[in-house]
């Protein structure tokens, strides 16, 4: 980049401007010739016979010659030439941290590496930001002014773990920092279309269009007491592939499954199978170009009992809630510790293992006035889900006011309100005179309990999936007066996460199994590399594209030197006129 | 030989019928001969005595000298010569430049010169000074009979009779015509032909062309005799130029002609063509109308 010209688009006009010199020459010497008694009067000094042949002819091609140099220095002047005077250079470095720059041993990511070392050694001294493109990009902090510093960074930071890259993102990042003077490079594996940046912007990708097998989705879930899983393997190359799916427990290495998969070009196959009960397994396919989506792990999905207990004064009520429990699965009717408190009663009896109960409470009025809808339910509200309380009578005396939200009401009248209490607990109020109603009858009723206890569900400890994709944010609910847990990440690294709101929140980075403890048990979460844009390798490229040869945008770190080339082609147009001029000596 | 050559020689001798060339005064008319020479004879014409030497005729021996000193003396007399003029046409391919009338000029003035001696008696050659310098075909007799004449000479006047050694009478009119167009000292050229001569005429035949170039601008010329091309821009800085050296060309050739008595005139060939009027040779006195 020491010598460049802003303007080369007046290039090829330069050339047509050389070729018509050619073509004048050409034609020029075609021309008609004069014949003369004698040449010997048109010159200046005479020339004795002993002098031989008059060779005059030798002037002509140094004159085209004068002339075509004189041409292109003119030319190259036009296209204003800059030289590099600056040696500082500002950069922000866009990386591309998705999975796909691994492939082939991480193979575009190393020659990225390469290549930005040696645009930086090239500068005396420079200035680098990075940003890290994953799927959500992110800048680091500390800027790097060294090349020792260089290599530590990116192998601290460009891990290449994402499940993809917003590219478009990292570049609004990298046009805040840096501004109008920076230089922004782009090292990926594909190739971004962008709009023009007037010159700022450079895009060097390194990908190869391996062919590549993987996996693009799995899942875990226990259905009927039984751990279902099930894995979609897809062929991205435009070749018949074969390869074997092996499953295994991670403990004791049980083969769970060992099946040979052969795909078409471009095709995917659906394999379920079932996982021993609470048992991790992995999930392998055949090695091949991008090793990252090759394996997978299933963890359990951890579904806690939900511990209801039940505390009715009337008989008919107590009936209908226990009917509507029974046929909740994953719940249990106790009196120790439960989730959830169910009560007619004004006044409970606060249990000591009762810190973390919610309580619905059933308040039967005198005087009850029937409603027959409509009815206006807060459809946000997650007890309110697939509840359509047509044909419902619902009774209550009409109050005069209530405290709480109302999630459902007829008119201006609160028939079920929700009351946070405090930590994350809930108190449920429904206002129901059963004798007057036959809510209890319709099938909301089952599905309005169904609702509520997975409600609750959602609140005790642990997360909904237990199986999740790298680079997404995890959220792990923690129930209680717990100020910090425990993560372990799959290198076994221990650190301890803050609970706030209930609950901490992570980004899996590295596939493979992550641990939080809170208070001795063991949650467990399998974060994998699964994405089917980043595995499918035949739209990777290589190539350097951008506008960074415009060098008049950057144009402090250049000064013009089109003065240079106007001094030589005037030094050469004197040389030229010297040797046209009558009195020149090279007439001889 | 071109047919057109002989054109121009019937042209010049049908034009030289009203020129007669004028002879030199060291020559003078008597009966017997057309001219008395310079050198002693045989004719009536007493000259001189010189000592008798064994040989010498007896009747041209002065008896009464004799009588009176006892010495054999033997009488002198004039030698009696018919004049002849030798015509050179330079033979260099300049002399029949491409698009002018140089050619034609040059055989239609050789011709007239000739028939303008005929017109006083004289006899006459014509050499041609090409390659070689050697005698026309016929060139005694009547011009229209001349033959071999091309104008293919590459060396040059100069040269070619230097090399050549051209054996001209004695006391002859010796006229060369040429435009002179070579480098060198003219004198060189004169006292060749100037060698034993009684005069000397050198008529400068220069074409329109040659005189007053009509060209401008880039310009490629080519010698017609050496072939040799020269690209120049053409302005009027460069045509006045050029008109000053051959005005100094001609300078020179005056000079050196004047040193040796020659005799000298420019003629325009086009000019000479239009109606063989030669006021240039008149005013200097190699030809005159009859």
């Amino acid at each position: 980049m020491g010598f460049i010209l802003s303007s080369a688009w007046i290039l090829p006009a330069g050339l047509l401007a050389v070729g018509c010199l050619i073509a004048i020459y050409i034609l020029h010497k075609k021309s008609t010739i004069i014949s003369v008694s004698s040449l010997m009067l048109w010159q200046d000094k005479g020339i004795p016979p002993e002098s031989g042949k008059n060779i005059s002819r030798i002037l002509t091609p140094l004159l085209f010659f004068i002339e075509l140099f004189i041409l292109l220095l003119l030319i190259i002047a036009a296209a204003d030439p800059l030289i590099r005077s600056s040696d500082s250079m500002s950069i922000v470095a866009v990386l591309d941290d998705s999975y796909s720059m691994l492939a082939n041993n991480a193979a575009p990511r190393e020659s990225a590496k390469k290549d930005l070392r040696n645009l930086l050694e090239e500068a005396d001294n420079f200035k680098l930001r990075l940003i890290i493109a994953g799927k959500k990009p992110y800048i680091i902090d500390k800027p790097v002014r060294k090349i020792a510093e260089l290599d530590k960074t990116l192998q601290n930071f460009w891990e290449c773990r994402s499940p993809s890259t917003d590219i478009n993102r990292a570049l609004t990042l990298a046009g805040d920092i840096a501004g109008d003077t920076a230089r922004i490079l782009v090292l990926t594996d594909r190739k971004i279309e962008r709009l023009s940046s007037k010159g700022q912007i450079e895009f060097w990708a390194y990908g190869t269009d391996y062919s590549n097998t993987a996996f693009i989705n799995a899942g875990r879930k226990r259905i009927d007491g039984v751990d279902r899983c099930f894995t979609v393997i897809s062929n991205f190359s435009d070749k018949i592939i074969e390869t074997v799916l092996s499953v295994k427990t991670t403990d004791d290495s049980q083969t769970v499954l060992s099946k040979s998969i052969e795909l078409g070009p471009l095709q995917k196959e659906r394999i379920t199978f079932t996982a021993p009960e609470g048992k991790t397994v992995k999930a392998e396919i055949e090695e091949d170009s991008l090793e990252i989506d090759n394996r997978i792990l299933l963890v359990p999905d951890y579904e806690e009992t939900i511990r209801l207990k039940i505390d009715f004064s009337s008989k008919s009520l107590k009936g209908a809630v226990s009917r509507a429990i029974d046929a909740i699965p994953g719940t249990k009717v106790t009196d120790v510790d439960p989730h959830i408190i169910f009560s007619d009663r004004h006044r409970q009896k606060v249990n000591k293992n009762t810190r973390n109960g919610w309580a619905v409470k059933f308040i039967e009025e005198k005087n009850p006035v029937s409603y027959i809808g409509p009815y206006i339910l807060d459809r946000s509200h997650p007890i309110t889900n697939g509840l359509s309380l047509k044909g419902v009578i619902w009774s209550r005396h009409r109050p005069a006011g209530a405290p709480g939200v109302p999630v459902i009401a007829a008119g201006n009248v609160p028939l079920i309100i929700d009351k946070k209490i405090n930590s994350g607990l809930h108190e449920i109020i429904i206002y129901l005179n059963q004798r007057y109603s036959n809510l209890t009858e319709s099938p909301n009723w089952p599905i309005l309990f169904w609702n509520i206890v997975q409600w609750r569900r959602t609140a005790v400890s642990g997360m909904a999936r237990s199986n999740v994709l790298i680079g997404m944010d995890a959220i792990f609910n923690v129930e209680g007066d717990v100020e910090k847990v425990v993560f372990i990440n799959p290198d076994n690294e221990k650190n301890y996460l803050t609970v706030k709101d209930n609950s901490v929140s992570f980004n899996p980075s590295l596939p493979g199994i992550y641990q939080i403890e809170i208070k001795n048990k063991k949650y467990l979460i399998a974060a994998n590399s699964m994405d089917s844009i980043e595995s499918d390798l035949s739209k990777a490229e290589s190539g350097k594209w951008g506008e960074w040869h415009l060098g008049s945008f950057f144009h402090w770190e250049y000064k013009g030197v089109a003065w240079l080339f106007l001094l030589f082609s005037l030094l050469l147009l004197a040389i030229h006129r010297y040797l046209t001029s009558p009195e020149s000596k090279g007439d001889n | 030989m071109n047919r057109e050559f002989s054109k121009y020689l019937q042209e010049g001798q049908q034009a030289g019928a009203q020129y007669a060339i004028t002879i030199p005064n060291n020559l003078r008319t008597l009966s017997a001969g057309s001219y008395i020479s310079s050198n002693a004879g045989s004719s009536l014409e007493f000259r001189d005595y010189r000592q008798y030497a064994p040989g010498d005729d007896l009747r041209h021996i002065d008896w009464n000298v004799y009588a009176r000193s006892d010495t054999l003396t033997t009488k002198l007399y004039c030698e009696e010569v018919v004049p002849h003029v030798d015509i050179i046409i330079d033979g260099s391919a300049s002399m029949n430049l491409n698009g002018s009338g140089k050619g034609r000029a040059t055989l239609g003035l050789a011709a007239l010169l000739a028939q303008s001696a005929r017109n006083c008696g004289l006899t006459h050659s014509a050499w041609l000074a090409g390659n070689i310098c050697e005698k026309i075909t016929n060139s005694t007799e009547y011009p229209a009979l001349w033959d071999g004449i091309d104008f293919s000479g590459k060396i040059g006047c100069e040269l070619s009779l230097k090399s050549s050694h051209p054996v001209w009478r004695p006391g002859g009119i010796r006229v060369l015509i040429s435009d002179l167009f070579w480098m060198g000292d003219p004198l060189n050229t004169l006292n060749i032909i100037g060698e034993k001569a009684s005069s000397v005429c050198v008529i400068q035949l220069l074409a329109n062309a040659d005189a007053n170039p009509d060209l401008s601008g880039n310009t490629r010329l080519k010698d017609c005799e050496t072939g040799d091309l020269k690209e120049m821009l053409i302005n009027a800085e460069s045509r006045e130029k050029y008109i000053s050296n051959l005005n100094k060309h001609k300078q020179n050739w005056a000079h050196s002609c004047r040193q040796v008595g020659a005799k000298t005139a420019t003629v325009i060939a086009e000019r000479v063509l239009e109606n063989w009027e030669l006021d240039e040779l008149i005013m200097n006195r190699m030809v005159y109308p009859v």
